[in-house]
């Protein structure tokens, strides 16, 4: 959009100036800037600490390994499941969609943590987080596999039949090789989605990164873990992020030519 | 072991007298809920198409600037940013309220989000709207106000839905602040009646509100489908 916008900048700059100086004044004129290295910034005081957040690290990437595995496993079923177009099943997996994707990933994580123990259904706190994740990321997975095997010109099906494929035969050589590539990009974010998604884990007692930094926030007496958490998580979703978008993009050009 | 007796499941997961007395905390903690999340979309509505219409003015500081922003929000979960700011800030001498903390963070987050949307909304628009509108005089103001925002309004509103169910959702996350919102009040309720059914409750809550909204959303992206 070629907006003449050269007539215009020196009214955004003010503008821009405006709403920073706002914000400023609001949120930072009270705070005492001395305090800002000692406390957020102390890494001398993590020195030969650092060791601790090996362990939560590897627990969070193994939570997002194994909720995603679930998530993409139990969509793809639901996504085959779905074609077959029978019309009870197609029922039940619309409500399933609808109830996951309503669902807050905290509501249901803190349901099955604290509310199933009472009929006898006692997870420890790492499987509940990894078995609510499962349940709501298949919702929004099963949603992205049938737009990518609807996104499949029948034709082909009807192609493969005719060369006596089974309906098995053509999905497997068909049908998914082409969706894939529907498919991919959307399944980056819901990887990215999981991976934030673990830090709720927090509530629900597990060993993981924030609690290990707010043990030795305790300890140290400064919030340098907790930046240096986020900064970790930062890094962590940072390349996905990159990576999916680049995939987006691309995916938004080949759709166009 | 499971024992699926349904007079067992009742009397655990629905026991009514459990709830006796208690409903009052379980409604203040909903409208607790329903403040934050109406005052977030409000403010991340309308500073999100303000970061939108900077965006599309193609000033590549700016642009910088929101996209660090923007990419920084993506990679950054809700959890950690409000433990920085409602556990860490105090350090610098900066307090803000548990409710104040959970706005402002769960409004910066989205706006990144919802600036996106509306961007891409605007740009989807004809170039040659903008163009009748300068021909007929209009300002730059006068061309956004009744040319461009409610044309990009439409064609995000799927996008725009989805991000207030996100909203929504992500008010459940404020449970760890000392707050006593839906979730939060219906775990004192259970702790202190050692008894699920406060649980059981407030998520019948929650998906009163959101269920109408998810299947909203979908039927909104479903016709955009369509129209495409």
């Amino acid at each position: 959009m070629a907006l003449n916008i050269y007539k215009y900048l020196p009214n955004l700059s003010i503008f821009v100036a405006i709403v920073l100086l706002v914000v400023y004044g609001i949120f930072f004129s009270a705070a005492d800037w001395s305090l800002f290295q000692e406390q957020f910034f102390n890494f001398e005081k993590m020195q030969g600490r650092y060791h601790i957040f090996i362990s939560p690290l590897i627990l969070i990437l193994k939570i997002s390994f194994f909720s995603c595995f679930w998530a993409t496993l139990i969509g793809f079923i639901m996504a085959v499941v779905r074609n077959f177009n029978n019309i009870f099943l197609n029922r039940f997996i619309t409500a399933y969609v609808v109830l996951f994707r309503s669902i807050p990933a905290m509501v249901l994580v803190v349901l099955v943590y604290f509310a199933l123990p009472y009929v006898g259904l006692n997870l420890i706190s790492t499987s509940s987080v990894i078995a609510s994740l499962s349940l709501l990321f298949s919702a929004y997975t099963t949603e992205i596999f049938r737009s990518g095997i609807n996104s499949v010109d029948r034709f082909q099906l009807d192609a493969a039949n005719a060369l006596g494929m089974g309906s098995m035969q053509s999905m497997r050589w068909v049908i998914l090789p082409q969706a894939l590539r529907i498919i991919i990009p959307p399944l980056t974010s819901v990887l990215i989605d999981i991976l934030k998604t673990t830090s709720i884990a927090y509530v629900v007692g597990v060993p993981e990164l924030i609690a290990r930094a707010r043990q030795m926030e305790g300890v140290i007496g400064s919030v340098t873990p907790l930046i240096f958490v986020s900064f970790l998580y930062f890094i962590i979703i940072l390349p996905v992020v990159l990576f999916s978008s680049r995939l987006e993009k691309r995916s938004r050009r080949w759709s166009k030519s | 072991m499971l024992d699926f007796d349904i007079n067992e499941i009742k009397h655990i997961f629905f026991n009514m007298e459990v709830m006796e007395g208690q409903w009052g905390l379980l409604f203040s903690g909903l409208w607790v809920t329903v403040k934050i999340a109406a005052v977030s979309i409000i403010f991340s509505t309308i500073l999100g198409l303000l970061v939108a219409i900077v965006r599309i003015q193609n000033n590549s500081a700016y642009n910088l600037l929101l996209i660090a922003y923007l990419e920084f929000c993506r990679a950054t979960p809700i959890v950690v940013a409000l433990i920085v700011v409602y556990f860490g800030l105090p350090f610098l001498n900066i307090t803000f309220s548990p409710f104040q903390s959970a706005v402002i963070v769960i409004v910066f987050v989205h706006t990144a989000y919802i600036g996106e949307a509306f961007r891409s909304g605007i740009l989807a628009i004809n170039k040659s709207q903008n163009e009748a509108a300068q021909s007929l005089g209009l300002n730059q103001i006068q061309t956004y106000q009744y040319i461009l925002v409610p044309q990009a309004f439409r064609i995000v509103l799927p996008t725009l839905a989805n991000q207030w169910t996100g909203i929504i959702k992500d008010t459940s996350i404020c449970t760890i602040l000392a707050i006593t919102e839906l979730l939060k009040a219906a775990q004192i309720i259970a702790a202190w009646k050692a008894n699920p059914t406060p649980l059981v409750m407030s998520t019948l809550m929650y998906l009163l509100i959101l269920i109408p909204l998810t299947i909203f959303t979908m039927r909104l992206e479903k016709n955009a489908r369509i129209k495409k």
